[in-house]
């Protein structure tokens, strides 16, 4: 879902910019307080992992393409705002190195992918897994409905921005946006639950959010990291 | 914990590579998901290239000159992968170590130059002005960084930023400062922001014929710097200064610069300045830059009557960003014994 440009209006690309440069520079801030000396190695990872695994569309209804996004994933491993800002590296990187996303709309896919990708995304797997009494199974649950309503939320905010921007009217996009994104975040809950099981299954230490039934302690967004390592074993194979 | 935490990283790399390597060339090239809405909707016309894409690295996820299509797309995954492991791991590493103010500062600096543009061309590296204002209703930025050796090794490094906006045709308002290290030989180190400086452009005749083109500048500079700390005087200071500019044949322009700074602090003389600077296109788009710059304070002592010269040059990366670079060299003691500069011109229009 990169918006390229033309696509939005200057006021939207101007707004959603300022939004998302200051969301960063909070998440900076954030980051700031937990990262320790184990967190940076494994930003890198993840990071190079979910712009890696960006690049492999996987066909989906209709002669259509989809392809994992990694906010949630990335969420639940190092923090909403990490993810916030892992996201942000990988757009501008794709956008100003492999024309990926248009520039002028970078501040609209910063704010769709990772304001509302990872930090809203988060929000949900956060409130449900709280629901479910972090019981094993409601957390693989919350995870499979946040990454996929992840996609479906920061596609039907693309198709907002696309309303106001004039370009095509919400009742038009919106479903339309969200009918696509509802198959291909079928996708992203597939990628995103198996690969934590892996990395759980592995290195339970390193999925941040995971609270094991067994020890009593509190859960803590950020600071203790995840990497992309272990998903990874999956695939090569 | 910490090489278990590498072998993971290693582990973790190496997969993400094999998915770049492997999978990727073998990806769906059907349109994404906001590709199929446009197509359905009838807005994807609107789409429009970024004319700066034909600059980006690898465009598209291919490297250009590679005419096998997975072969291309499954090294420039690579590339990409391996850059963007490093550019986060920088990051995570300033995040870390960094207090987060001067981050947001970053940030803020940065994203001044994630913005677009239309074009013109610069006086970096050169302090010679030219009688060129920026284009109506345009933003230049200007980012630079300045090392300066003084005669008694001293040392100055300070990164600078100045923007400034087309409002007519004739007439550009701009605004700029910095921040200064001092790295004196014995003393102990010291830095700050450095004073801000305001400056008003407006051109009255443009170049005909023979003719040059003449502008005048009105500068006032707001004392920002620290004068505990010496960096400077902490009072205002107001100049004006005449430029004209004549270009000769098609290859080479010549500037003059005449002005007068009235200078706030007391028991200080004010000050006459002179330059001429030239530029010669060499190559190409490679232009090459000289000038003498000269001061005179009045005072009766010459020694204190600053001399000095550059030579530098500039390239256009694109039509929206110049690069240039310079040396100064002083001719006398008032003058610092080398200055490098280097820097980038930005054009952007919103």
């Amino acid at each position: 879902m990169h918006i390229p440009d033309g696509f939005l209006s200057h006021g939207i690309n101007a707004a959603t910019f300022v939004i998302s440069a200051g969301a960063c520079a909070y998440g900076v801030k954030r980051v700031n307080r937990n990262f320790g000396e184990r967190e940076v190695p494994l930003m890198g990872v993840t990071a190079a992992f979910i712009f890696a695994a960006q690049m492999i569309n996987f066909p989906v209804a209709g002669g259509t393409s989809g392809h994992f996004l990694g906010a949630v994933f990335s969420s639940v491993l190092l923090g909403p705002w990490a993810s916030l800002i892992i996201m942000t590296i990988v757009l501008v990187v794709q956008c100003l190195g492999f024309a990926d996303g248009g520039l002028t709309a970078i501040g609209s896919n910063i704010f769709n992918m990772g304001i509302v990708g990872s930090l809203g995304g988060y929000s949900i797997f956060f409130i449900l897994y709280n629901l479910f009494q972090k019981s094993r199974k409601g957390f693989f649950i919350a995870l499979a409905i946040s990454s996929w309503l992840s996609i479906v939320m920061g596609a039907s905010a693309a198709a907002i921005e696309l309303a106001i921007s004039g370009t095509s009217p919400l009742k038009v996009a919106l479903p339309a946006m969200a009918g696509i994104h509802a198959i291909i975040g079928i996708g992203e809950a597939i990628i995103t639950t198996t690969a934590v099981s892996l990395i759980l299954k592995t290195r339970p230490d390193l999925v941040t959010s995971y609270v094991p039934p067994t020890l009593p302690s509190p859960s803590r967004g950020e600071g203790e990291g995840g990497g992309g390592k272990e998903v990874l074993h999956e695939k090569p194979s | 914990m910490k090489s278990r935490l590498d072998g993971f990283i290693l582990i973790g790399l190496g997969i993400s590579f094999l998915l770049a390597l492997f999978l990727s060339p073998y990806a769906s090239t059907s349109p994404d998901g906001l590709e199929k809405v446009a197509e359905m909707k009838g807005f994807s016309e609107k789409g429009e290239s970024w004319k700066f894409w034909k600059h980006a690295l690898l465009p598209d996820y291919s490297i250009p000159w590679i005419k096998n299509e997975k072969v291309s797309t499954a090294l420039s995954g690579l590339i990409g992968t391996l850059a963007i492991f490093f550019i986060a791991l920088g990051i995570g590493r300033l995040i870390k170590k960094t207090p987060t103010k001067k981050i947001i500062l970053l940030i803020l600096f940065y994203s001044l130059i994630s913005l677009f543009s239309t074009s013109i061309y610069a006086a970096r590296p050169l302090t010679t002005d030219d009688a060129w204002t920026v284009e109506k209703g345009v933003f230049q930025s200007e980012l630079g960084f300045d090392g300066i050796r003084q005669d008694n090794h001293d040392r100055e490094y300070s990164p600078s930023l100045t923007l400034s906006y087309g409002l007519l045709e004739r007439m550009d308002l701009g605004i700029g400062s910095g921040y200064l290290f001092v790295h004196p030989k014995e003393d102990k180190k010291e830095r700050g922001f450095s004073d801000t400086e305001l400056k008003v452009k407006y051109r009255p005749i443009d170049e005909k014929d023979w003719r040059p083109a003449f502008a005048l500048t009105g500068t006032l500079k707001i004392p920002t710097a620290s004068e505990s700390k010496g960096l400077g005087s902490e009072k205002t200071d107001f100049g004006i200064n005449a430029i004209l500019t004549k270009n000769l044949g098609e290859r080479s322009v010549l500037h003059f610069n005449f002005g007068y700074t009235f200078i706030g602090e007391q028991h200080a003389d004010n000050e006459l300045k002179y330059s001429l600077a030239a530029q010669f296109i060499l190559i190409k788009k490679w232009t090459l830059v000289g000038e003498v710059v000269g001061g005179n304070n009045f005072n009766g002592r010459h020694g204190d009557d600053p001399l000095s010269c550059l030579l530098g040059t500039y390239y256009p990366i694109t039509d929206k960003i110049v690069w240039d670079a310079g040396l100064e060299i002083g001719m006398n003691k008032a003058a610092p014994d080398f200055r490098f500069t280097t820097g980038l011109t930005l054009f952007f229009k919103p």
